[in-house]
């Protein structure tokens, strides 16, 4: 039943096929009339390991995208000239089968203004300045993993946090894992509930109560798939909730295999293990 | 002057209360400032937070906003109402500035964004308490290596700190000879 729902939907990640021999490079492009935003965004995607193109105007970033699609596109929502609504909008209205994420980026804030990306059929919103930590939590949940290597460098990523998080609780770790299991999984029956019922203001906050602490144990690709749900909970519309939830579930499956491998060489080599000062 | 290691590290633990409803974030939240020499308790909600607060008084309080029951701007603003209220850190996963704002006028001293970093809680301490940063507490079976790393750390805040200090001493007697 979960296998038919994901099919061309907005908020499907597939995993990928393990055959694609090398990764191609992600497409990227920025799309903002601010030079100087521009290449902040681009240097921070640089960092980040990724190419990303510039347009100055939605009528430019349109032209662009037709010409060569995009796997993902930045888009400033208040251009000069051609709005990033509009262009938005002109893109989705030539887009046959797959969808490209579009991302908002803004100075506002409030949850409306928020709200009003989606409306204007957004994927998703961030909120200026960028940062790093930022803009990796939105690839990682706009661009998943589509070979061996990216899934193996995610897997990597996610168990140093976990490692780090084991070096500031040391012998609480293993509690720490096991209390976040049971909280989540309380949580997550809550959540399924509310959708269930229709109670769009309780899963806003059972929501964001998951995301945050699975941000805080790096599950990060969960805590964007919660806070995706919180905002099209305001929006005024859950629908899709299913699909999300299964993704949610499969990424939870996924973090638990790496808490495990981390809590198994914790446990045999702790005196050994080197600690990831850097970090906490 | 500087104080020695030694006596910063027996000086009183600083204490703090902690106010979050998931208890991971109540765990992540007390290792990290056990890590930087405060004695920590915890509440799951605002108002098993004020009923700690009457019967004892702490050097620190850290909450979230989105609290069952009462929240936490609302704590934040009852607290304020109180003589003596301790210093506030609000720790939310809401990563915009309205929240910030909201926040910093209930009277929150820092807005902190989750996942929360030894480093952002120790800048933000640091903020707080400017003349009595403590040495992070080490465990006992923490590796050689933790434990150099921790010390070189701490060796150089204080080096910012005295550098810091300097500065401002010398700002103000140019400020003094340009009258």
């Amino acid at each position: 039943m979960g296998k038919q729902m994901r099919s061309e939907e907005p908020y499907v990640f597939s995993r990928g096929s393990f055959c694609v021999p090398a990764a191609a490079p992600r497409r990227i492009l920025i799309a903002d009339d601010s030079p100087v935003n521009c290449l902040v965004a681009q240097r921070l995607l640089h960092e980040l390991g990724y190419r990303a193109d510039i347009a100055a105007t939605g009528a430019h970033a349109m032209a662009r995208h037709r010409e060569h699609p995009y796997d993902l596109i930045l888009m400033d929502s208040q251009m000069a000239g051609m709005h990033g609504f509009d262009a938005t909008a002109r893109i989705r209205a030539t887009e046959v089968g797959r969808r490209v994420p579009i991302i908002a980026c803004t100075t506002a804030s409030s949850d409306e203004q928020r709200s009003a990306c989606l409306a204007a059929e957004m994927d998703d919103v961030c909120v200026k300045p960028l940062h790093a930590a930022q803009l990796r939590d939105l690839l990682l949940l706009w661009l998943p993993p589509r070979t061996p290597e990216e899934l193996g460098r995610r897997d990597a990523d996610t168990r140093a946090e976990l490692r780090s998080l084991a070096t500031l609780f040391g012998s609480g770790f293993n509690e720490v894992v096991l209390m976040f299991r049971a909280d989540t999984e309380t949580r997550l029956q809550a959540l399924r509930e509310a959708a269930e019922a229709g109670n769009l203001a309780l899963v806003r906050k059972v929501a964001h109560a998951l995301g945050g602490s699975c941000a805080s144990m790096g599950g990060w690709r969960m805590a964007g798939l919660y806070r995706i749900l919180e905002l099209r909970c305001h929006a005024g519309s859950c629908a899709n909730y299913p699909q999300i939830l299964a993704e949610v579930a499969e990424e939870y499956a996924a973090f638990n295999v790496q808490a495990e491998r981390v809590l198994n060489s914790w446990r045999m080599a702790s005196p050994n293990e080197h600690p990831a000062p850097g970090r906490y | 002057m500087e104080t020695p290691f030694s006596q910063t590290a027996l000086a009183r633990a600083l204490s703090a209360l902690v106010i979050d409803d998931s208890s991971v974030e109540r765990m992540l939240a007390g290792a990290v400032l056990e890590r930087l020499g405060f004695s920590v308790s915890c509440a799951n909600s605002a108002e098993q937070a004020l009923a700690l607060l009457v019967q004892r008084s702490f050097d620190l309080v850290v909450c979230d906003i989105a609290l069952p029951g009462m929240d936490g701007l609302a704590l934040l603003a009852t607290m304020r109402a109180c003589p003596e209220s301790p210093p506030c850190i609000v720790l939310s996963a809401h990563d915009d500035p309205q929240h910030a704002l909201a926040a910093l006028r209930s009277g929150a001293l820092a807005y902190l964004v989750k996942p929360l970093r030894l480093a952002t809680m120790h800048d933000a301490l640091d903020g707080i308490f400017p003349l009595s940063v403590t040495p992070p507490a080490l465990q006992d079976n923490s590796s050689p290596l933790a434990r150099l790393w921790a010390c070189l750390g701490w060796l150089a805040l204080r080096r910012r700190i005295a550098r810091a200090r300097a500065f401002s001493r010398t700002s103000r007697s140019t400020a003094v000879a340009t009258d």
